[in-house]
């Protein structure tokens, strides 16, 4: 098995025998051992277990592959034990498992062989583990024991509710999709005292407290329509929060140290809003205030601020509705928006009330965001000065003078701005590129401002 | 901002020369030891041929330009080099492939290691069957018919 050596397999390509297929006669197998188990490490691991076949120098090159994957296997327990049992790397650094219903028909035959594999790499001190579980699925006891775990997936639309103590004292990265979380999530956190980075996608949960996890720092939490519950948020040690559709889903208690957010809701926020002035119902109205308000409140201290449109469409009606905002202390501002009429006014507020405000990145989206018109019509009458932006979705190319109008929205609210970068990408092509070009040269010199279009 | 770029020579084994700024070298942990502790102008790498160190050029310059550009993590420019890494294996054969893992495993590349294992992995997973991957590796078997049957009972549950 240790026939390659380093040096046979440096040697440069002339040095060895031309083959009729790809230039080298199975150069591959020259390849180190540790070459071959990373390459194996992309491959689903009932396919590397094949490669045994190949020839003697592959006999046994699978049984130390650190990353092992199974989709969907049909073969019994035993006999992929049976084979299990010739793997001898002393640890998995990863297993992923994607089983729906697909393999087996009994639930109770997937779940054993869930649990087995799990087992299996429990036992090899397993650093990573990813698991798709898209049938029916209990996590037992032994799942919650782990010390050298450090990175947890889970999709799953299933309960994971330990009974047990849990013990997880590697886990730095802990990563949900779609699972039914209750009270015992508790669990889950105070046996992860090392977690740094938690993030919770469609996941239906009514009470995050982050409050004694005093290493995490990265929340990234997302609520789909389908999350059916209301969820607080309480997380005062996290530096980072993601956060996507906070409506009446989600509202945020102490987040104290937060330095960076991105947040942005989904299109039909801002159209509901807009509909409930439109029924002059003012207590549904002030809901929408107070979420407002409370949200800018929560961002006071965040320098580093990425915005999508349907937020900042919610930001031009709290403008106009009258909400109060706080100064902000935003020094780098990332945009994620189209240029569109309805995320004007908010843009521009967001901007007067960052007075530290330093760069500006803009990414164009192909955001089509049916809210539009409601919005607009929510806000009518308009400032003239507006009218200029469309009020219509997605422009293919970008339109020289209505990109000049754009930059020069953000230029004339802010006084300390030093860097603004436009990514407009396929928007940006060779009919418009000099044009620009020209354009931001000479915006660029009157507001001593660099800008760069990308 | 130009003239602060310092720049540095690479030589192949076949004494082809490369002139890159210090960013893209830094992409290599062995040149980013190498450069720091013997501030030569040129530096020679003997393991490596012209043609595999001109990949490998093309590929550290492209991969710096973003890092420093984008200087955010952009989720567009991910999307954009990924597109580049694409092309960038598509036309490649799988005898420069493998010299390319090479070189990056001495060079010590991580992300175009990766690269470069993820495409030769593609590339097994996608064969039908182990003949298939034999073929298409150019691997020539030297097992008995005996040993070879013995070898597939014994995982004959993989092979399904």
């Amino acid at each position: 098995m240790e026939e390659p050596t380093k040096e046979e397999s440096t040697a440069p390509a002339g040095a060895r025998n031309p083959s009729h297929l790809f230039g080298g006669v199975d150069s591959i197998s020259s390849l180190p051992d540790e070459i071959l188990h990373h390459i194996l490490s992309f491959v689903p691991t009932n396919v590397a277990i094949t490669t045994s076949v190949l020839s003697k120098r592959w006999r046994h090159v699978w049984c130390k592959t650190p990353y092992l994957s199974f989709t969907n296997i049909n073969a019994s327990i035993e006999s992929i034990h049976e084979t299990l049992a010739s793997y001898t790397a002393p640890k998995i650094m990863g297993l992923h498992l994607y089983v729906d219903s697909e393999s087996f028909e009994e639930a109770s035959e997937r779940s054993n062989h869930v649990d087995s594999l799990v087992k299996f790499a429990i036992s090899h001190n397993v650093e990573k583990l990813s698991l798709v579980l898209k049938d029916y699925y209990v996590f037992s006891d032994f799942f919650f024991s782990n010390p050298s775990l450090k990175q947890l997936i889970v999709d799953s639309r299933n309960k994971m509710s330990p009974k047990c103590t849990v013990s997880w004292t590697s886990l730095q990265t802990l990563s949900l999709r779609n699972c039914l979380l209750d009270e015992s999530f508790a669990k889950v956190l105070s046996g992860s005292p090392v977690l740094e980075t938690l993030t919770l996608r469609s996941c239906s949960i009514s009470c995050l407290d982050l409050s004694e996890s005093r290493r995490i720092r990265r929340l990234d939490i997302e609520f789909t329509n389908s999350s059916p519950k209301k969820c607080h948020i309480v997380a005062p040690h996290i530096h980072y929060l993601r956060l996507i559709d906070f409506r009446q889903k989600c509202t945020l208690g102490d987040v104290s140290s937060l330095t960076e957010a991105d947040i942005d809701s989904i299109y039909f926020v801002p159209r509901f809003w807009c509909i409930q002035v439109d029924l002059e119902d003012p207590s549904k109205d002030l809901d929408y205030q107070v979420m407002m308000q409370t949200m800018l409140e929560k961002l006071q201290n965040v320098e580093n601020l990425t915005v999508g449109l349907s937020f900042l469409q919610m930001l031009s009606i709290a403008e106009f509705r009258g909400v109060p905002f706080p100064t902000l202390k935003v020094k780098t501002l990332t945009l994620k928006t189209t240029i569109i009429r309805s995320a004007v006014p908010g843009i521009a507020k967001l901007l007067q009330h960052s007075p530290e405000l330093k760069k500006i990145f803009f990414y164009k989206t192909e955001d089509w965001n049916c809210a539009e018109k409601y919005v607009n019509r929510c806000l009518d009458p308009q400032d003239p000065q507006d009218l200029i932006f469309p009020a219509k979705s997605a422009f293919k190319v970008a339109k020289p003078d209505l990109v000049a109008s754009f930059i020069e929205l953000l230029l004339l609210n802010t006084r300390t701005l030093e860097t603004l970068v436009l990514q407009l990408r396929s928007c940006l092509n060779t009919s418009n590129y000099d044009e620009l070009s020209q354009i931001a040269l000479t915006l660029s010199r009157k507001n001593k401002v660099s800008i760069v279009l990308k | 901002m130009e003239n602060e770029k310092k720049m540095i020579t690479l030589k192949s084994s076949d004494d082809v020369t490369f002139e890159v700024e210090e960013a893209v070298v830094l992409e290599s942990q062995f040149l980013s030891h190498l450069v720091q502790d013997c501030p030569a102008p040129e530096h020679k790498i003997k393991e490596v041929t012209g043609k595999i160190l001109s990949k490998v050029v093309e590929y550290c310059e492209k991969h710096v330009v973003v890092v420093v550009d984008g200087g955010d993590s952009s989720s567009s420019s991910g999307d954009d080099l990924k597109k580049w890494d694409d092309k960038f294996i598509k036309e490649m054969d799988l005898s420069t492939v493998y010299d390319l893992i090479a070189a990056a495993n001495y060079l010590n590349i991580q992300a175009l290691l990766d690269l470069m294992c993820q495409r030769v992995a593609d590339v097994i997973t996608a064969c039908k069957d182990h003949k298939e991957i034999r073929e298409t590796l150019g691997i020539v078997s030297d097992y008995t018919a005996e040993e070879e049957a013995e070898v597939l009972k014994e995982n004959e549950w993989a092979f399904d």
